[in-house]
């Protein structure tokens, strides 16, 4: 039987569920660079990292997969939903790693460097994987290390600010 | 920032050397005009084309349409039926190193320098 426990849980994951998979969207909106494709702010990870922090790491897995699945429902191709779940499982491991035994040495800007650094690390090794070659994959991989500190110092302000009044709503 | 912590500044600093590093090391690859084009799909065997013909390559497999030109030493994607189209705004391409890659169609094509050898040894 459900509990009123689990309903709460589950109301609360539909809805971080949702707001991973409107940010998601919009970013395609957002002009993207011919030069550097692939190279995205990484919004929805907000979401990812703030259950994580909030709640478990059982909780931001549960919306990672739900957002990348029904996110593949939009645009159907088997490359891109390789593609982000590599990327965001590497990257919730990184940072569920980082968040527990790393969590004196970081703020949650460094923990979300690492997790956009390991995010995008391991997309290159599915690109190295699906074109069967290491050379352009390696070649591009300075422009994904630059774009990862970038995103991932934006992304864990943002988090880093919500957090704080997010605790602060949670004390009143 | 203040809420930054010393750590933070370290790891960003490390990733940036670390990343201006691969990228240094890379540029001394792209440097001369190329010589040879490779053209990969999937895991079939590459074609290497000469990059001083002019010509057009249609890389169609089935539904999946791209014709590729090489004009004047330089490749680009004409025509792709791709989903994001980034292989054909990618634009043209003449120096050693540099690539096109349709992702959706698992194509890619480098352009190789006079010492295939060593290119060859590096991605296998």
């Amino acid at each position: 039987m459900p509990s009123a426990n689990n309903i709460q849980r589950f109301t609360r994951l539909s809805l971080f569920v949702t707001m991973a998979l409107v940010l998601s969207y919009m970013e395609r909106f957002l002009p993207i660079l011919p030069a550097f494709p692939g190279i995205k702010l990484g919004l929805a990870n907000i979401i990812t990292f703030i259950v994580l922090i909030m709640y478990s790491w059982k909780d931001a897995f549960f919306v990672l997969i739900a957002r990348v699945t029904l996110l593949s429902f939009f645009s159907a191709s088997g490359i891109s939903f390789l593609y982000s779940m590599s990327g965001g499982l590497m990257s919730l491991m990184a940072m569920t790693f980082a968040l527990k035994y790393l969590g004196n040495t970081f703020s949650l800007i460094g923990i979300s460097v690492i997790g956009a650094f390991m995010h995008n690390t391991a997309q290159m090794l599915v690109l190295a994987a699906v074109l069967r070659s290491f050379f352009i994959p390696l070649s591009y991989y300075p422009i994904l290390v630059l774009s990862a500190v970038l995103t991932g110092i934006l992304t864990g302000y943002i988090v880093a600010n919500l957090h704080r009044h997010l605790e602060k709503l949670g004390q009143s | 920032m203040n809420m930054m912590k010393r750590g933070d500044y370290i790891l960003i600093i490390f990733l940036l050397l670390f990343a201006g590093v691969l990228f240094l090391h890379n540029m001394n690859n792209i440097q001369e005009k190329g010589t040879m084009v490779e053209i990969r799909f999937a895991d079939e065997d590459p074609i290497y084309v000469s990059i001083d013909q002019n010509t057009t390559l249609d890389l169609s497999h089935g539904d999946l349409v791209n014709i590729l030109c090489i004009e004047d030493e330089k490749v680009y994607m004409l025509e792709s039926n791709c989903r994001d189209q980034l292989c054909v705004r990618r634009g043209e391409i003449s120096l050693e190193g540099e690539s096109i890659v349709c992702l959706p169609h698992r194509i890619s094509i480098v352009i190789l320098g006079t010492d295939k050898g060593d290119i060859d040894a590096l991605s296998q």
